[in-house]
């Protein structure tokens, strides 16, 4: 056990770190769960994509947009993409089973990730800042040692998680799509007998995720300080860790799977000074395992009954 | 009967159909031994590496084509295999071929933990599981438990194999060629066993499994064993296909060992044929071949800089065009094209079964794939034309019918 496990501002600061990352596995989880929910399916490309839309970002802040400016307009590009993708490839892939879903969507993995490469180069990039990322951009909080205090990167991460999750469940809960669209998760084709376009909804779900993942990719290049064409590998496995423990088809449960892996994966190694190196990756392959052999439905997500 | 007319049939067992098999093999041993004996070093080196990922290809055939289960982290058994083999030899002087076999003892030991849970989970699961298993091993490997392993961190592990030719072998090859036939004998055996399983019964039953596991379940096949089996043998295979690989690899490093080769593994199972057992030798070559002709198309190309410089990105690229293009045109693989190119002339037939009336290309393939779950594959690697449908049959009255469901 670390020496310092007794130390307040310690643990605070561990837990409010272990949070902030906690907050970019929710989202990446977020918009695997969006996915999931209507189709059934994993967006396996879902990290390659998100990063896609960084880049966009980057190029539209080098042309001399504010960054701002830039992320809505790359959060248009990338709605826009993501239904096209989904009406175009995915939905003939869609019709033949699976197995071929999987395969596609890793074909585009390898493609988006390799042109990435090619356009804009294998060398790491500067970070973008959407929040302002200087040295002192931070609120101290406890008087250490150590200094428990906050970022404005970490902040602006809570901040756009919360509007995010009020936002999705307005959307699902007080509007007439939000209806259609839980009617399409409940049941694709009692939905589809009442006349809800469900293909529409596939259309928009895959929209709506290829938005959020531009989001994260944006705000993972801040917390990580870099922007490369791998910058999203392992986050992927964290959000699907996360989406496994709240529970592949629950909103409300990639947000705690989100918070509740990312402070695991601090507090662990962070108390445990048994633990040598970054094993955080064998935390989240742990925590997926233990989740799928105990519940696999996860915490929050519904039982599916299967008929034979 | 009389038989003038195409395709010729003849029975599985036969004597004729033993001479064919056995002119078969005398081919694939001839290609085999002039391979080293004609081509000089560099070009063989560029074989050396097929086999190994032929290997590793053939052990995803089983677990996907036959069993029809999905994995994702393939790389980390065949990255499992690697550093075994290359661990025992740098570090603790063992001779090579010794460390073969507990690679792949390794890999089946490995792919029965993280195969556990395929008896629980199914689908989209056990493509999680293993994917968090295949992207993480890459960075476990530069971890301080496995540096005290001996991975060798960052920089990886190194390892020279030098063997000296045998005086008793008189052809004439070089070093590096008899390692290569070594290699291929190993790897040779690996199919001939790949082979017995898939054709036998333990194939039929992971057949049906794939196929419709209730109905498996209710004639008498244990789902949870089959599947569990299945993935720790296709761990193996992967395993034996990564220790292979270190023959001619002087360096087993974690950066060779990311997602995306699992992605190159699994889109060579596509492209050969997932539920063939020739199909993975496909595969190989594809892994091999495609890059470097790729390279050299890059090169021609002037659009970005990257694409000359980094010719392996541009090869990504075609990789992924390629695994859209297959599953859309011809989502059964190569292998069963020539399969079915073979038998327009000759097909081979199980014994008792009276001389077929020809059947329609594609006839008996779309029988098989009717309640195919995961992908449609036809049966092709097995060296017997579909069994002639019984006059009557309804799948002959109406072909596909069961789409109606």
């Amino acid at each position: 056990v670390s020496p310092d496990a007794g130390n307040v501002a310690y643990l605070l600061q561990l837990a409010a770190g272990g949070l902030a990352a906690g907050a970019l596995y929710a989202l990446v989880a977020l918009a695997i769960v969006i996915v999931y929910k209507t189709t059934l399916r994993i967006n396996l490309a879902q990290g390659e994509l998100a990063t896609l839309g960084a880049f966009v970002v980057l190029s539209l802040t080098s042309a001399g947009l504010p960054v701002w400016v830039a992320i809505i307009l790359a959060l248009a590009v990338s709605f826009a993409a993501g239904a096209v993708l989904e009406r175009t490839l995915i939905r003939k892939l869609e019709a033949r089973g699976l197995f071929p879903v999987i395969l596609g969507t890793l074909a585009l993995f390898l493609i988006v990730n390799a042109t990435m490469a090619i356009v804009w180069g294998t060398e790491p990039r500067g970070r973008l800042t959407p929040f302002p990322a200087g040295v002192d951009d931070k609120i101290d909080l406890l008087t250490g040692p150590p200094l428990f205090y906050l970022t404005y990167g970490m902040l602006g991460t809570f901040a756009v998680l919360a509007a995010l999750m009020l936002g999705t469940w307005w959307l699902l809960n007080r509007t007439k799509f939000g209806l259609g669209y839980r009617a399409v998760t409940s049941n694709r084709d009692a939905a589809a007998l009442l006349g809800i376009p469900i293909g529409r909804m596939f259309m928009l779900g895959w929209g709506a995720a290829a938005a959020v993942g531009t989001l994260t990719g944006v705000l993972v290049s801040q917390s990580l300080g870099t922007l490369d064409f791998n910058l999203m590998g392992p986050i992927l496995i964290f959000g699907l860790a996360a989406a496994t423990l709240g529970g592949f088809d629950s909103v409300a449960g990639a947000c705690v799977g989100g918070l509740a892996l990312g402070l695991l994966t601090a507090m662990v190694p962070g108390l445990f000074t048994v633990i040598e190196g970054d094993l955080s990756l064998l935390v989240a392959l742990a925590v997926i395992l233990v989740v799928l052999l105990l519940r696999p439905q996860g915490l929050f997500g519904s039982k599916r009954v299967e008929r034979v | 009967m009389s038989q003038t007319g195409f395709p010729r049939t003849l029975t599985l067992g036969s004597r004729p159909h033993r001479l064919w098999q056995a002119a078969g093999l005398l081919l694939a041993l001839g290609v085999v031994v002039l391979l080293p004996v004609t081509s000089e070093d560099f070009r063989l080196t560029q074989f050396a590496q097929l086999v190994p990922y032929a290997v590793a290809v053939l052990g995803l055939n089983v677990l996907t084509g036959y069993s029809g289960q999905v994995s994702l982290g393939h790389v980390a058994f065949f990255g499992l295999g690697a550093y075994t083999s290359a661990i025992l030899v740098t570090d603790h002087g063992w001779p090579y071929l010794a460390t073969i076999p507990v690679a792949g003892a390794a890999g089946l030991a490995l792919g029965i933990v993280v195969g556990i849970p395929a008896l629980r989970v199914r689908g989209l699961y056990l493509a999680v599981v293993t994917l968090a298993v295949g992207v993480a091993f890459p960075v476990m490997a530069i971890q301080p438990f496995a540096q005290r392993l001996g991975s060798g961190g960052v920089a990886g592990k190194p390892v020279f194999i030098q063997w000296q030719k045998p005086g008793w072998f008189n052809l004439d090859v070089t070093n590096a060629g008899w390692k290569f036939l070594v290699m291929t004998a190993v790897a040779a055996g690996m199919f001939w066993l790949a082979t017995g399983i898939t054709r036998g019964q333990l194939g039929r039953a992971l057949l049906a499994l794939r196929d419709n596991e209730t109905a498996a379940a209710t004639s008498g096949a244990w789902p949870a064993g089959l599947k569990t089996g299945a993935f720790a043998v296709s761990s193996a295979y992967g395993a034996v296909g990564g220790s292979l690989y270190v023959l001619f690899t002087p360096i087993v490093s974690p950066e060779s060992l990311g997602f995306l080769i699992t992605l190159l593994f699994i889109t060579a199972m596509v492209v050969g044929g997932a539920t063939t057992v020739a199909g993975a030798w496909i595969g190989g070559a594809v892994m091999v071949f495609l890059p470097d002709w790729a390279g050299r198309l890059a090169g021609e190309l002037t659009l970005f800089d990257a694409l000359s410089t980094q010719p392996v990105l541009f090869a990504n690229v075609i990789f992924g065009v390629i695994l859209i293009t297959v599953v859309f045109l011809m989502p059964q693989g190569i292998a069963p094209f020539f399969t079915s190119l073979r038998e327009r002339w000759i097909r081979f037939v199980p014994p008792g079964v009276p001389t077929p009336h020809p059947i329609e290309p594609g006839d008996g393939a779309r029988t098989v794939t009717e309640h195919d779950p995961t992908h449609p594959t036809g049966d092709a690697s097995h060296d017997h034309a579909p069994t002639p449908d019984a006059p009557g049959d309804p799948r002959r009255a109406a072909p596909g019918g069961d789409r109606l469901r």
